[in-house]
């Protein structure tokens, strides 16, 4: 008798659900500009680029031939020289936290602009990785505990690296927890039927964390820019004139490099009990 | 969504007397009677041959039906929410027994919340929508309930693929007062129990239905009738969702004479969704609801042979929790009340042999908000045969569903009119022509319909149901359009019956905020729908039938452009809607073996879904994929091939 209900179950499973690829006749538009820029206590960058067409593969989209300020409220002003592909920096430009900063992006007679306020210092207490047991499955993630006493808003930006390489982010903001701000980034599902095989970690991958505390008008745009490839809609506004990305004044903490090693890896209410 | 109807009885395909007699309500509507008909628009469901079309799983459905008919469209393959004449699923009334439901479907859409066991009449007015109705902007859907027999006891139970019903009428006192009480559960999650890695997780739904009737006098009738279904779907101790409605109506039926009649309703409605997330020692919890509490009075009076006058007055109290959510130590709560105040007066004027009228106005009072909402209908008789009809409906709506998909799902945000949400407000003008060969063999229609609405809302971009606890902070308003033609023809003696429809339509939108404040393709236009159905009855036992199903490509947002943040592929959307998704269709089979022997009816169906197995789009998406020589692919998702059915019955 199990095993025919086991076998209907397959059956339903067979006869039902299926993927395939499809050609889509995507149309082009002309690009649009996309700046990512950050001033923080360690200076400012800027990555300038454009969109590519959906069928692009190349991407050598870099801007190289912009003029990029950034201006603080208190009159400072800082330019920042292209260093590499792309890339723009300034180590004198060093952010104040309450203090609010802008930056404008002129490349030919384009210009675009965006403003972001400084945010505080904060800590980091404790960052690890850990599992949960989910449908039989372990579920790898990280965990990055914040102080936050959770009397204001506050919004935290996490950027994870493998071996050099981007890996994952989080957008997160401090609703509901007081004391403590827990992030939680799923990481990979041990599984077999795993399809993001490039989500998996391998023993000895190197996890480089920065954490960054932002503003509302930042976090809107990476909540927005996250939600867009379910709710087919593109991200908040953070700069004029219709360019994509962000500017940030925000602070940065960079977390100490976490090795990878599967056997060594907890299930978080193990790991509870024995703290 | 927030007044209720009065469920009018029929007459039958003989003429109409002056006299509001106590007439037997069928359930079939004949050639005939679409002719008869004073109101354009409208479509009766002939529950007794809702069986006989085949559907997915082999489950009788009355939704499924509807979809099948034309201007009727479904919110997705095998979804149970039902779009007419370009609106979308939440712009329709449903009402059971004078009570109003929503989300009316089981397992996210797979089954519908209706029983057939349960049901007599079902109406669907999808052109003018008559004065005593309000509360939709794109059609109500009224289903009555059956009462049991007062004279024999009966039951019977069903045994589908996925779930089973049973069922159980019979006198409370002869003649005087009766019962009828069914129930049907799935049973999918007996089948996850067998795989170690599922058999913790649920997934099931139940419903409930019973009524009972009194006929105190001659003159006197009353019923009350009580319906309760629940979803229920959990992943471990992970995750779980909980959604359904219940409601419970009663009525008393008071005929003063041959020409004056009173309907007395009172009725309550609850739906309600929660859903809880609880991963990584966090939890997430999310509810609401949608509650009613209804009395209504409704007059049918006929002065003389060519006036039959209905009047009424209606008070809705509606209590919407638009969300309340606990966020580990954050609880927040969205809720909006308000009174609904509704009187209408309805005139049906035979003005001639010739010409027929029915006029109407409604009055609504809603919080800041007074609405008059005038319709009307007109028939000119060509001759015995064939005949023009024309209508005009105003129609507004209060309760406002915000939703992120096409399809009805229990994280649906609802809101009410406020001084934010202004009153959804609909007007619609159609003309057509019905004809029936002399014999009523075949008839034809034709129908075209113009569509504007204003004060429709759409999430903004960047923004979703959990974004923020004040709706009004998520939401853009603006309007729309929808306009189409719709022919369908009937062959309706013989052996072979069936019949054939098909929807030209278009439905666009305008919101400033989307798509450059430009008019766009709503989410759910479809250019092209046709519906064949044939029912053969093969002897006196066996039935087969077919159905095929034909619907253009689903308006579709792709992406035009891609780029990098912080190393990350994102795809930007320059234009909403601006694609097609590939078309759908299926073709379905079923038979019926129906056995009578001295104590039953006993029943086979046998079928099978989308026969050449072909894989319709539910869902398309787009990722990066560096191995594809374009960098982009877009994977099509269909949720159901060829799918086999069987299915038993008996009835005492």
């Amino acid at each position: 008798m199990k095993k025919a209900i086991t076998f209907l179950s397959l059956c339903l499973a067979i006869l039902t659900s299926c993927e395939k690829e499809i050609d889509i006749d995507y149309n082009s538009i002309t690009p649009l500009y996309v700046v990512e820029a950050n001033i923080s206590e360690d200076g400012a960058v800027a990555k300038l680029s454009q969109t590519l067409d959906v069928i692009d593969t190349l991407w050598n989209n870099n801007i190289e031939n912009a003029n990029v300020t950034i201006t603080g409220e208190d009159g400072s002003i800082y330019i920042l020289h292209h260093d590499s592909a792309g890339i723009y920096s300034s180590k004198e430009a060093r952010g104040i936290p309450g203090k609010r900063y802008t930056i404008k992006v002129e490349i030919g007679d384009y210009v675009t602009e965006s403003s972001s306020v400084m945010q505080e210092t904060f800590n980091v207490s404790d960052s690890y990785l850990y599992k949960i047991e989910m449908m039989s499955d372990d579920e790898y993630a990280l965990r990055i505990d914040v102080e936050d006493d959770g009397t204001k808003a506050s919004y935290y930006y996490v950027l994870v690296t493998r071996n050099g390489e981007p890996y994952k982010w989080m957008i997160m903001d401090n609703r509901g927890q007081y004391g403590t701000t827990e992030i939680d980034i799923d990481c990979f599902y041990d599984s077999d039927s795993n399809d993001d095989e490039e989500d998996i970690l391998n023993d000895d991958d190197k996890l480089d964390i920065e954490v960054r505390k932002v503003d509302r008008k930042t976090y809107d745009f990476y909540w927005s820019v996250a939600i867009g490839m379910d709710t087919r809609s593109n991200p908040i506004r953070n700069f004029t004139n219709n360019t994509l990305g962000y500017f940030s004044a925000c602070n940065i903490n960079k977390l100490p490099t976490i090795t990878f090693k599967k056997q060594e890896v907890e299930y978080l209410d193990a790991r509870n009990r024995n703290k | 969504m927030g007044t209720t109807a009065y469920a009018e009885e029929e007459n039958d395909s003989t003429a109409k007397t002056d006299d509001l007699n106590e007439v037997v309500v069928t359930a079939s509507h004949s050639a005939s009677q679409r002719l008869n008909e004073v109101q354009i628009g409208i479509e009766k469901i002939d529950i007794s041959k809702m069986g006989q079309v085949p559907a997915i799983f082999g489950e009788k459905d009355i939704i499924k039906s509807l979809q099948m008919l034309p201007g009727v469209k479904s919110d997705g393959e095998g979804s149970c929410g039902f779009q007419v004449r370009g609106g979308t699923s939440a712009q329709n009334l449903v009402l059971v027994d004078n009570a109003p439901m929503y989300n009316t479907g089981h397992l996210v859409g797979l089954f519908s919340a209706f029983n057939d066991e349960a049901l007599q009449t079902a109406a669907l007015y999808k052109g003018q929508i008559p004065a005593k109705f309000g509360g939709a902007t794109s059609s109500v859907l009224d289903i009555a309930t059956k009462p049991g027999n007062m004279y024999d006891w009966h039951g019977g139970v069903s045994i589908g693929l996925l779930a089973s019903k049973v069922f159980i009428e019979g006198p409370i006192a002869d003649d005087n007062a009766s019962f009828l009480l069914t129930a049907r559960r799935s049973y999918m999650d007996f089948f996850l129990k067998a795989d170690p890695k599922y058999k913790d997780n649920t997934l099931n739904f139940y419903d409930i239905n019973y009524r009972a009737d009194v006929n105190a006098s001659p003159k006197s009738k009353m019923f009350v009738s009580f319906y309760h279904g629940k979803d229920n779907m959990a992943v471990d101790d992970l995750m779980e969702m909980h959604w359904g409605n219940t409601t419970l109506s009663g009525g008393w039926k008071f005929t003063a004479n041959d020409k004056l009649r009173l309907n007395t309703t009172l009725a309550y409605s609850y739906y309600g969704s929660n859903m809880g997330y609880f991963v990584a020692n966090k939890n997430y919890v999310f509810d609401g609801h949608i509650k009613q509490g209804i009395a209504r009075e409704a007059i049918d009076w006929r002065p003389n042979d060519r006036h039959s006058v209905s009047l009424g007055a209606e008070a809705a109290y509606q209590d919407v929790l638009s969300a309340e959510w606990d966020c580990m130590a954050l609880h927040e709560k969205n809720q909006r009340s308000q009174w609904d105040i509704n009187a209408w007066v309805n005139d049906d004027w035979k003005v001639s042999n010739v010409l027929e009228v029915s006029a109407g106005l409604r009055y609504d009072h809603f919080g800041i908000y007074d609405n008059l909402e005038p319709r009307a209908s007109m028939k000119v008789n060509l001759s015995k045969q064939h005949c023009i009809k024309a209508g005009y409906s105003r129609t507004t709506q209060n309760i406002h569903a915000i939703r992120s998909s096409n399809t009805s799902m229990p994280m649906d945000r609802y809101t009410i009119s406020t001084s934010f949400v202004k009153p959804e407000q609909a007007d619609q003008v159609s003309l057509g022509y019905i004809g029936m060969t002399k014999d009523e063999d075949y008839d034809f229609s034709v129908e075209g319909y113009y569509k504007w609405v204003r004060n429709i809302y759409d999430y903004k971009d960047g923004k979703m149901f959990s974004s923020e606890i004040e709706i009004e902070n998520l939401i853009l308003g603006g309007k729309g359009r929808a306009y189409g033609v719709e022919l369908c023809a009937h062959k309706n003696n013989g052996n072979l019956t069936g019949w054939a429809s098909y929807t030209l339509s278009w439905s666009e939108n305008k919101i400033d905020g989307i798509n450059n404040g430009n008019w766009y393709t709503a989410n759910n236009d479809r250019r092209h729908d046709i519906n064949l159905v044939g029912m053969y009855k093969i002897d006196k036992r066996w039935n087969a039938s077919a159905a095929f199903v034909f619907t253009s490509g689903q308006a579709l947002t792709a992406p035009s452009a891609k780029y990098k943040i912080d190393g990350t592929t994102f795809f930007y959307y320059n234009e909403r809607n601006g694609y097609r998704a590939p078309s759908c269709h299926h073709l379905d089979l079923s038979a019926t073996y129906t056995k009578h022997t001295k104590k039953c009816e006993q029943q086979w169906t046998f079928g099978i879904y989308n026969i050449y197995n072909r894989e319709n789009p539910y869902v398309i998406t787009f990722t990066e994929d560096k191995g594809n020589a374009t960098g982009t692919k877009a994977t099509q998702t269909a949720l159901f091939g060829a799918i086999p059915f069987i299915a038993f019955s008996v009835k005492y």
